[in-house]
């Protein structure tokens, strides 16, 4: 049938020359989508709010990313922490916004942004009225609560691996994540690792019981973090990040959401 | 994503050497079960009024309820109440030496409890009304025909079951985690913590795991054959 | 500050975790359906001795009653993705809740697998006989004869399988599925009251097996009177 071979033909040509319009059109039509991981245990970095929407200070800073860089659509999963690192191994995240801080042994295997969108300086917190501890060292034989995949138990282990297993590490998980004051207040706990602004916010909320000892057990910032080959990501990311500091959109959100201006150095 | 191999085997090594607390996890409820579970039993078959009621109700919450759940909600109130018992007890035990693992051997307690009263109201249903009769005919009072005659035959139809029940119960102290009990799973996945290898861990895990419970399954298995020719034997 | 428990607090988040039930029932139903599928298959493989697929069975049947769910739920998430890697699929951007159904799916069909040998195995071998006697196909005389029989014996313990399924998907939460109790950690996170939450949760657990009882119950009583009517 020589009409429906023409056909055909006319038909082929067709969806050929639309292909082809589409490739070279499609760089700059469709947005990237772009999957980052994080949390909705940590408020007010990230939780779920009364009308059930993620909501925090880590979502608000993406947003404004989000916005200097038009060429990606964000898609914020929720993950528990840990699951962010092996979303990132296996290719299930791009990004990852927790709050993360920076070590050796994360720089090795992830990517870390040059821009860090919040101060993150870890202290020894203790209950208010102890005098017997001044720093690690004094925690010798005592113990420490801390949360599995975290920065405080990477910076822990390895002070035991230096001394000699000194400080009983426990893991707090799921149901206890929470009660960090009262494992430090019954003493079920002796210290823990925490940033200023945790310290000052509990206070608030249940009375001064806790105090902070000793110089910061360590200075950090807050990264997004990315897989390793993403480094067009990161490199936007940090465009973005600087934009936003430049003119004053970290800071705002930072006071807003945080109650205070962490963004730099404390 | 690779395989880390050097790792799973550390891990490994962190999983069998936290084996002991599994099986005490899962041993100690199993014990406790068999006890409560036998009186709970023995409370609803012979329909003991009130009392059976309540062990009713206790059953079918256990057996609804997930364990985590209970786990959960037993862990609360020890967290709350624990003090305050142990006060009025007169012990001087306070709840923040109190090893969490107790806390989980409490709530699988609980799970056991129930599981097991059901596994041996089934069997002391199934022997046959007869056989009260019958030791009834020759002089024995209703106690010593549930302890001599009936118990000694419900007990060993029970064994089978009660092996399915301690591999339930190898399998959910794995919820251990949610109180950062250290069990054999949780020792594995603590190990992970610093370079995220936790599959690594997981597949080790597994791998114990079902080493433990295929032992206990061939354990269940020979019991099963045993007893149950034992029993045929007798009805011809 | 360390208030015990607030009742009136779980009546009010009672709405919000219902809310996520369609989620629990979703997973629920579809594990189970592709549990029975599955499961079947396994059992007839197991009936026949299909060799190397029996062994292989066996092996499958014994990991996944043999390991805890939290185990096979993370293998499935990390693990799954990996073999498929190796077929050259990229599954990793899926849905949470497809690894999930999937967990729960395979770890059904490892007890339904036994529940249908034992319930088909259980139905008299003459009852095969005499149907292909009069002249039935193998897969006639299954579907008349044997079938109606052995789904009589499997019902109880279909029930008992997908009670001890809606009690597993308790444990969904820990890969992020926001499930009823994936909202109850949601809703701690936001105001730091768990206990409550967790209430809440084992009252829906509760009735929501008890509903489960009733109606396999009523199912088991029906076809008991279909058979002897």
């Amino acid at each position: 049938m020589v009409g429906t071979r023409r056909r055909f033909a006319i038909g082929a040509c067709a969806a050929a020359s639309w292909l082809a319009a589409g490739r070279s059109a499609g760089a700059q039509a469709a947005p990237k989508t772009v999957i980052i991981g994080t949390g909705n245990q940590m408020k007010p970095y990230c939780y779920v709010n009364d009308d059930g929407e993620l909501a925090g200070y880590e979502i608000e800073v993406l947003k404004a990313i989000n916005a200097k860089l038009p060429q990606y659509r964000f898609d914020i999963v929720v993950q528990e922490f840990y699951n962010l690192f092996l979303g990132l191994d296996s290719g299930k995240l791009d990004v990852a916004a927790h709050q993360i801080e920076k070590n050796p042994l994360r720089a090795s295997k992830y990517l870390y942004a040059d821009e860090g969108y919040t101060n993150y300086s870890l202290h020894l917190v203790v209950r208010a009225d102890r005098n017997d501890i001044a720093g690690l060292d004094d925690l010798k034989g005592k113990t420490m609560t801390t949360g599995a995949g975290s920065n405080s138990a990477y910076l822990l282990t390895e002070y035991n691996k230096a001394h000699g297993n000194a400080i009983r590490i426990k893991y707090a998980s799921g149901i206890e994540a929470l009660s960090s004051v009262d494992d430090i207040a019954t003493g079920r706990t002796d210290a823990v690792l925490m940033i200023r602004r945790n310290v000052e916010g509990l206070n608030k909320t249940f009375g001064n019981r806790l105090k902070i000892v000793g110089p910061p057990v360590s200075t950090s910032h807050a990264y997004h973090i990315f897989r390793r080959d993403e480094v067009q990501l990161k490199d936007d990311f940090d465009i973005a990040l600087r934009q936003l500091k430049a003119d004053g959109t970290l800071s705002r959100l930072s006071i807003d959401i945080l109650g205070g201006d962490y963004v730099e150095q404390e | 994503m690779s395989f880390d191999t050097d790792f799973f085997l550390v891990a490994l090594k962190q999983a069998i050497l936290f084996t002991p607390n599994t099986l005490l996890m899962a041993g100690i409820p199993l014990a406790i079960g068999i006890v409560a579970g036998l009186a709970l039993a023995a409370i609803r078959v012979f329909r003991i009024p009130f009392l059976a009621q309540i062990a009713r109700a206790y059953v079918v919450l256990v057996k609804s309820i997930p364990l985590t759940l209970v786990l959960v909600i037993v862990y609360f109130f020890m967290m709350r109440a624990f003090d305050g018992i142990m006060q009025s007890l007169g012990f001087r035990l306070h709840e923040k030496d109190l090893d969490p693992i107790w806390i989980a051997v409490t709530a699988l307690s609980f799970w056991a409890i129930g599981n097991i009263s059901e596994v041996f109201r089934g069997a002391l249903t199934s022997v046959g009304t007869g056989q009260y009769e019958a030791a009834f005919s020759v002089g024995l009072n209703r106690r010593q025909a549930f302890f001599r005659i009936v118990l000694p035959q419900a007990l060993p139809a029970s064994l089978p079951m009660l092996c399915n029940i301690l591999i339930g119960l190898i399998k959910g102290s794995s919820i251990a985690f949610l109180v950062s009990a250290v069990d054999l799973l949780n020792a594995a996945l603590i190990e992970a913590t610093g370079n995220y290898r936790y599959l690594e861990a997981y597949v080790a895990a597994a791998l114990v795991y079902w080493a433990l419970t295929s032992s206990v399954e061939q354990v269940g298995f020979r019991l099963e054959r045993r007893f149950t020719l034992q029993t045929k034997g007798a009805v011809a | 500050m360390h208030d015990l428990f607030d009742p009136a607090t779980v009546l009010l988040y009672l709405p919000k975790l219902l809310a996520k039930l369609p989620v629990t029932l979703l997973i629920v139903l579809s594990a189970t359906a592709a549990g029975i599928l599955f499961g079947l298959a396994l059992a007839f493989v197991r009936l026949y001795r299909v060799p190397v697929l029996n062994q292989a069975t066996l092996l499958y049947i014994s990991f996944v009653r043999g390991t805890p769910i939290i185990v096979q739920m993370f293998l499935v998430y990390y693990g799954l993705p990996m073999l498929m890697d190796l077929v050259g699929i990229d599954i990793n951007r899926w849905d949470k809740l497809f690894f999930v159904v999937v967990t729960y799916g395979l770890h059904a069909a490892a007890y339904y697998a036994e529940i249908f040998r034992g319930a088909i195995g259980s139905v008299p071998a003459g009852q095969a006989e005499a149907a292909y006697s009069v002249g039935l196909t193998r897969f006639q005389a299954f579907r008349r004869i044997v079938a109606p029989q052995a789904v009589l014996t499997a019902v109880p313990n279909v029930g008992t399988a997908v009670a001890g399924l809606l009690q597993d998907t308790s444990l969904a939460f820990t890969i992020g599925i926001i499930d009823v109790m994936g909202e109850v950690k949601v809703i701690g996170g936001n105001t730091h009251r768990m206990l409550e939450g967790y209430t809440g949760a084992a009252l829906i657990f509760l009735v929501l097996a008890l509903m489960l009882e009733r109606t396999f119950f009523s199912l088991e009583t029906r076809l008991r009177v279909m058979r002897h009517a």
